[in-house]
């Protein structure tokens, strides 16, 4: 299990765009389950319109639980492809 | 597996999906349960592929959300929820849909609530591909309806469709036609069928027998497949040959010449193999004009179908138009019978503004090429052609034999005509009185009716007799079941459509 928070560094945040590449490469790691949550609020990474309603604006601290396969590999394109400052990062 | 019996309007065979084309008001899908998820399924499918090739387009961000929001768990976990409450299909993806455009309209941010059009788009689109719009008609699909209008057959061409069944239909009426000329497997006459099967169903539709088989059998489904390889290998080798003549096992020859409506037509006749252009059917000029055309505009198109064929005949037929066949511009008062009213011949004598740039126009071409003749549609009286022969000088008119008049005095026609062609389409409608468009009588529309044949076989003998040439245009001549028959009976040419062609020599060359 991979624990991390990240700030959202880009403009657009998690909004539409981010959100589908961010959902887009959920689903190339079938074996591995994400959950995303911000202020009590929780989504799943396979989910758009879950993650969509986040509504994760610039600035906003994002928490990622991910567990499964590869769990390095795919934080490591996560953070390419949504970019951010990562605020906390643990694994167990 | 179940069985379905339809008559048989386009002969072949097709393996492939149902698509049920709904007409008139739409309801929103009544499935319940696992049948509705299984159209769900279906139509997500569906509207993926359509997503995939809208992604690689302008703004095809936008599509690739839309994907990403056909996969959502979210969303169809919802869906599947209110199914297992005893939802309707049609009840579970509308509410479905309003709760989450309702919930992205609560969001603060404008950006983040836009998203519930997204939303509304998807939904829409499943709603519009299990309902059975036209325009998501998939690829490759044996499409279903309560009737298969000619429009049909041509606007949905591009999704290459694999079959066509109709629960209405006559064999002859036009989309019939057109489907064996595009050669589309086709089964009319299919009562009930679009309340029995569902979208995406599999099927056999089986245009020779007239059958529709749903869910087949592996068993079954490998007999098809191997009629469907021998088909096609049959199709291929007589693709091959079409550029021989046909010649039959005897050695009689028979030729076999193209029934055109355009000089698109004459090019793909030419490489399809005819050894001629039995009919030229003026009339089709005029679907896209607003006027009948000048002598000009005549002689352009006949001399280059002339050249493209020389020195192989052409027979330019005169306009066969009237109130059967109504043509704008002409503004000719219904009549109460329009196959027994002014039509073909009648109407030219009528109307000679309409008939003299035409006959003018083939006399001239004729001239410079003399494989161009004139052939004269509807007659039932020999003055008719009298009056023709009058104006043409020497071009060769020949005559269409579509009445049981003009047939019952071949002896008189094959003396004032160079050759004949009988038009058995019109020929059986007034033979047996039926209109082969009739709603309730167009099954008794039977090309198998011995009154025809005698009718035929008369004609036939007696040209032959005289040394006149005469041949068959009409849908018969181009039918696998007819065609051992009619060279039999000493049909010297067949004329039929020109995608026909290389099958129909293939037959003539198996023949005894």
């Amino acid at each position: 299990m991979l624990r991390a928070k990240l700030k959202l560094t880009r403009e657009d945040g998690l909004h539409a765009r981010p959100a589908a590449l961010l959902v887009s490469l959920v689903m190339k790691y079938p074996r591995l389950e994400v959950i995303l949550e911000k202020d009590g609020k929780q989504a799943r990474g396979n989910s758009l319109t879950a993650i969509l309603t986040l509504q994760g604006e610039k600035g906003d601290v994002i928490e990622f639980r991910i567990s499964g396969d590869d769990e390095e590999r795919f934080w490591e394109e996560l953070l390419q492809t949504i970019e951010g400052e990562v605020i906390q990062f643990e694994k167990t | 597996m179940r069985k379905l019996k339809g008559l048989p309007a386009s002969p072949g065979y097709a393996i492939g999906e149902a698509f049920i084309l709904k007409s008139g008001v739409v309801h929103l899908p009544q499935e319940k349960g696992d049948k509705a998820r299984q159209q769900i399924q279906w139509a997500k499918r569906r509207l993926k592929e359509e997503l995939e090739k809208e992604k690689e387009g302008e703004e095809g961000e936008i599509f690739f959300a839309h994907m990403l929001l056909l996969e959502d768990p979210e969303i169809w976990e919802r869906v599947d929820a209110k199914l297992s409450e005893g939802a309707t299909l049609g009840e579970a993806l509308e509410s479905t849909k309003q709760e989450l455009v309702d919930l992205f309209n609560s969001l603060e941010d404008e950006r983040f609530r836009s998203r519930a059009d997204d939303i509304k788009d998807i939904f829409n689109r499943l709603l519009e591909i299990l309902m059975g719009r036209d325009r998501d008609i998939p690829q490759g699909a044996i499409i279903v309806g309560e009737e298969i209008l000619p429009s049909h057959i041509v606007s949905y061409e591009k999704w290459r469709p694999r079959a066509y069944i109709s629960e209405g239909g006559s064999t002859f009426a036009h989309s019939s036609i057109i489907a064996r000329a595009k050669g589309i497997p086709m089964v009319i006459a299919c009562k009930g069928i679009t309340n029995i099967l569902r979208n995406g169903e599999r099927l056999i539709v089986d245009g020779v027998r007239g059958d529709v088989i749903v869910n087949p059998s592996e068993k079954v489904l490998a007999l098809y497949e191997e009629r469907m390889r021998l088909a096609k290998e049959e199709e291929e080798e007589a693709f091959s040959k079409r550029h021989l003549q046909a010649i039959t096992r005897s050695g009689l020859r028979v030729k076999v010449f193209a029934n055109v409506g355009n000089l698109e037509e004459v090019e793909e006749a030419r490489e399809m193999g005819a050894e001629g252009i039995g009919i030229f059917r003026t009339e089709f000029l005029l679907l896209e004009e607003d006027k009948a055309l000048n002598k000009e505009e005549h002689l352009r198109i006949y001399e280059e179908t002339a050249k493209i064929f020389y020195p192989l005949p052409v027979h330019i037929r005169l306009y066969d138009i009237g109130a059967d066949k109504p043509i704008p511009f002409l503004d000719l008062p219904p009549e109460p019978n329009p196959a027994l009213g002014l039509r073909g011949i009648r109407l030219l004598l009528e109307k000679r503004e309409i008939l003299l740039p035409q006959l003018m126009a083939v006399k001239e071409a004729h001239k410079k090429y003399p494989n161009i003749s004139l052939i004269l549609p509807m007659v039932s009286f020999p003055w008719e052609v009298e009056e023709i022969r009058r104006l043409a000088g020497d071009l060769p008119v020949g005559v269409m034999i579509e009445t049981p008049a003009s047939a019952l005095i071949v002896s008189k026609m094959t003396q004032i005509a160079d050759f004949l062609s009988i038009g058995t389409n019109d020929l059986l409608q007034y033979t047996l009185a039926v209109d082969r468009a009739g709603k309730d009588v167009g099954k008794l529309y039977d090309p198998s009716h011995p009154a025809l044949w005698k009718l035929i076989g008369m004609v036939l003998r007696g040209a032959n007799r005289k040394g006149k040439e005469a041949g068959i245009c009409g849908e018969i001549a181009g039918e696998r079941e007819f065609i051992p028959r009619l060279v039999n009976m000493g049909a010297r040419h067949l004329s039929v459509s020109p995608r026909f062609i290389p099958l129909v020599k293939h037959l003539i060359r198996s023949l005894p």
